[in-house]
């Protein structure tokens, strides 16, 4: 049982919820202008878009003439409700680590680092609970959770939250500022000299545990959202495929580039979206994170795209190399 | 030697390699190469080389002969009026390629007839309308040139072919095709191939499809390329149709005498699509005018004398093409390269662009340090 399988259950059923219909004409309205470009920065799903409406006023005062309209209270419900299914479904996944060390689960959060009103809905009311279970279970079976519990020790949970939340996004800025062809150089040193099982490795071992669960949830998130969007999830094959990069293994996991012809919905593609990449004459069949998009439309030669994408393994893992 | 994939004329998956030959007559270099085969040495040397050993005389004869009067009748045609030339390269075509069909098998094939009629319509106006009728697929040598040089294209009981088709599907006829005959849409298409950094491109240009009702019905009429090729078509956003290669795709296309590429557009026959090659089509065609020269003098002596539309330029056009393509394709036949004769210098091989990683690490040193420098000095 993957978390890669259960999610796609899960997404199927996403396709048949009273609410995909609306919230999804109302995410691409919205994603016509500013509001949208703004709330996609900010890689967090429907949460973008509330954390936009919480603050227009502010950014319609900012530097640049961007003028938000504000969300009726329908539409504001709507991003709330699917929000809140996210938000249910992390708290369920992250519920072992934070009956064991409870400061460490503050960082597994992917909606942490945002201050807003955490509202309380019923999700039964969109979807069946118990549909979420195996998805849960599978989380719950994940070897990184099992390294948290091995390795947590009286030290480490006296670690304050905040200071959890920084180190877990700090290490992961800097993974994602090198790029998917490498590691930063300090995690290449430091993964050959420190000596396995002293408490160095084991405190490596417990960081990276927790920053590969948090990025896990996180594609778990962005995957229901895509599902909310979308009929099926993007995909780069040999009908839309010019050029493949070499997969590139490192310390971190793994990278890939691509270059292809949009010809459909991959014109709508984003950094943070996940999408599969499929080659038989590669031998690839991966499941991918876009870290660079560019999209050039060349009205002389034809549009084209290139892919800067992270591997991702079949618990969604990006940060797989990390904690073998 | 670069390596290209080529379909000009024979299997499908034949993958080419370009060699070029350097001359500065190309019609004379490529006759003394075929003219190799004249000599019984030759010949024997050839088919061991196949593993076919101590040939007869008979298969030895119908080597050289062939190919030997095939010659002869390619300069008696250059050197001829419209009048007879078209006759006289019939002859001379369907000479050479019973010669090298004999030499690649390393049996004699089994020809005895044409292996196609022609149909003159009533009221005839132009050479164009005239029709030639596939027939005989056992014995025909239409059909048997096909097997060899066609990948098999089966053309017998496909209906009427009209000279108009044929001279519509050669690449270096398009332009005079196209000026010729107003209202027809040609069956080869040019392409531009743009070499990036990263990848090529292959585009055709909006002006080039003019001639086309529907643009996405006849480029799914061409073999092969909806398979091998993604496929932009024009927009208000894309000014010309953009195809770039599938990853796992392979090339398609024919090249012109010029290098220029094109691809072909299958012609459309009792329901079927077919692509047959270039040195079947000129067969064909040649065929009629053969026919209609010899046997139809009401309709060809005004035509040579008399005509005001052009097409008889056109007609002659054609006519130097075959002479001029057919040797080279059969050439590239039997060397499995695609053969090129160029007139660029030999023996010089130029790497003065060539920059090492060496001196550009040389480079990056210095500029830094000018920049060091500058930092010091300030």
């Amino acid at each position: 049982m993957s978390i890669n399988s259960e999610i796609f259950n899960i997404c199927k059923e996403i396709k048949n919820i009273e609410i995909r219909k609306p919230t999804r004409e109302l995410v691409i309205k919205l994603n016509r202008d500013e509001f949208g470009y703004i709330a996609r920065q900010q890689m967090v799903q429907f949460l973008g878009y509330i954390i936009v409406d919480m603050k227009r006023e502010k950014i319609d005062k900012g530097p640049l003439p961007v003028k938000i309209d504000s969300l009726s209270d329908n539409e504001r419900d709507l991003l709330k409700k699917a929000h809140c299914l996210l938000v249910y479904l992390n708290e369920q996944c992250i519920y072992p680590v934070k009956e064991y060390i409870p400061n460490a689960s503050y960082a597994l959060d992917p909606f942490s680092q945002f201050s807003y009103p955490r509202d309380t809905f019923n999700i039964d009311k969109i979807i069946k609970r118990n549909i979420l279970n195996s998805l849960i279970s599978a989380f719950h079976s994940n070897k990184l959770i099992n390294n948290i519990k091995k390795i947590s020790n009286d030290i480490l949970k006296k670690i304050p939250s905040e200071k959890y939340l920084g180190v877990t996004l700090a290490l992961i800025k800097r993974i994602e500022k090198q790029g998917i062809c490498g590691a930063p150089e300090d995690f290449t040193e430091m993964m050959f000299k420190i000596m396995p099982g002293s408490k160095l490795d084991n405190f490596s071992k417990h960081i990276f545990s927790i920053m590969g669960l948090r990025k896990i949830l996180n594609n778990i998130n962005q995957l229901i959202y895509q599902a909310f969007l979308y009929e099926d999830l993007t995909e780069l094959n040999e009908d839309n495929l010019i050029k493949i990069g070499q997969l590139n293994s490192n310390q971190i996991g793994e990278g890939l580039t691509a270059k292809i012809v949009p010809l459909g919905q991959e014109l709508f593609s984003t950094l943070g979206d996940i999408l599969f990449v499929r080659s038989d004459k590669y031998k690839l069949k991966k499941y991918c994170l876009i870290e660079g998009i560019s999209t050039n439309m060349d009205s002389e030669f034809g549009w084209t795209q290139e892919y800067k994408l992270r591997v991702m393994d079949e618990d969604l893992n990006p940060f797989f190399g990390l904690v073998k | 030697m670069k390596r290209v994939y080529d379909i000009n004329g024979f299997d499908n998956k034949i993958i080419m390699e370009i060699k070029k030959i350097f001359t500065e007559s190309p019609e004379k270099e490529q006759w003394k190469f075929l003219s190799k085969y004249i000599y019984r040495n030759n010949i024997i040397k050839y088919l061991d080389e196949k593993g076919i050993k101590n040939p007869d005389d008979l298969l030895i004869e119908r080597i050289s002969g062939p190919i030997l009067q095939a010659k002869e009748y390619f300069i008696a045609s250059e050197k001829s009026s419209l009048q007879i030339s078209s006759l006289l390269l019939y002859y001379g075509f369907v000479n050479l390629l019973y010669g090298i069909a004999n030499l690649t098998l390393g049996t004699v094939i089994n020809i005895k007839n044409h292996g196609m009629k022609v149909i003159i319509p009533p009221n005839n106006n132009r050479i164009a309308d005239i029709k030639i009728r596939p027939s005989d697929p056992n014995n025909g040598a239409l059909s048997g040139f096909s097997k060899i040089y066609s990948n098999n294209c089966q053309l017998c009981n496909t209906g009427d072919w009209k000279i108009l088709d044929i001279l519509g599907s050669i690449p270096d006829l398009r332009k005079d095709f196209i000026e010729c005959y107003e209202n027809e849409a040609s069956h080869v298409i040019p392409v531009e191939i743009v070499i990036e950094k990263d990848s090529t491109l292959e585009r055709i240009k909006t002006i080039d499809m003019e001639r086309y009702s529907n643009n996405k019905t006849v480029l799914s009429a061409i073999e092969g390329l909806a398979k091998n090729y993604i496929i932009q078509y024009a927009s208000p956003q894309i000014k010309n149709i953009v195809l770039r290669k599938k990853i796992s795709g392979e090339e398609i296309g024919i090249y012109s005498l010029s290098g220029r590429k094109y691809l072909q557009i299958s012609h459309l026959k009792n329901s079927k699509l077919l692509n047959p090659s270039i040195i079947i089509l000129m067969f064909m065609a040649l065929f009629s005018l053969g026919y209609v020269c010899r046997y139809r003098p009401e309709i060809w002596n005004p035509f040579v004398r008399n005509d005001s539309t052009g097409e008889r330029l056109l007609i002659e056009k054609f006519l130097y093409i075959c002479r001029r393509l057919l040797p080279n394709l059969l050439l590239s036949f039997l060397f499995n390269a695609r053969i090129i004769f160029v007139p660029e210098t030999q023996g010089v091989l130029d790497r003065s662009g060539v920059i090492t990683k060496q001196e550009i690490e040389e480079i990056a040193h210095q500029e830094i340090k000018k920049i060091l420098n500058r930092e010091r000095l300030k």
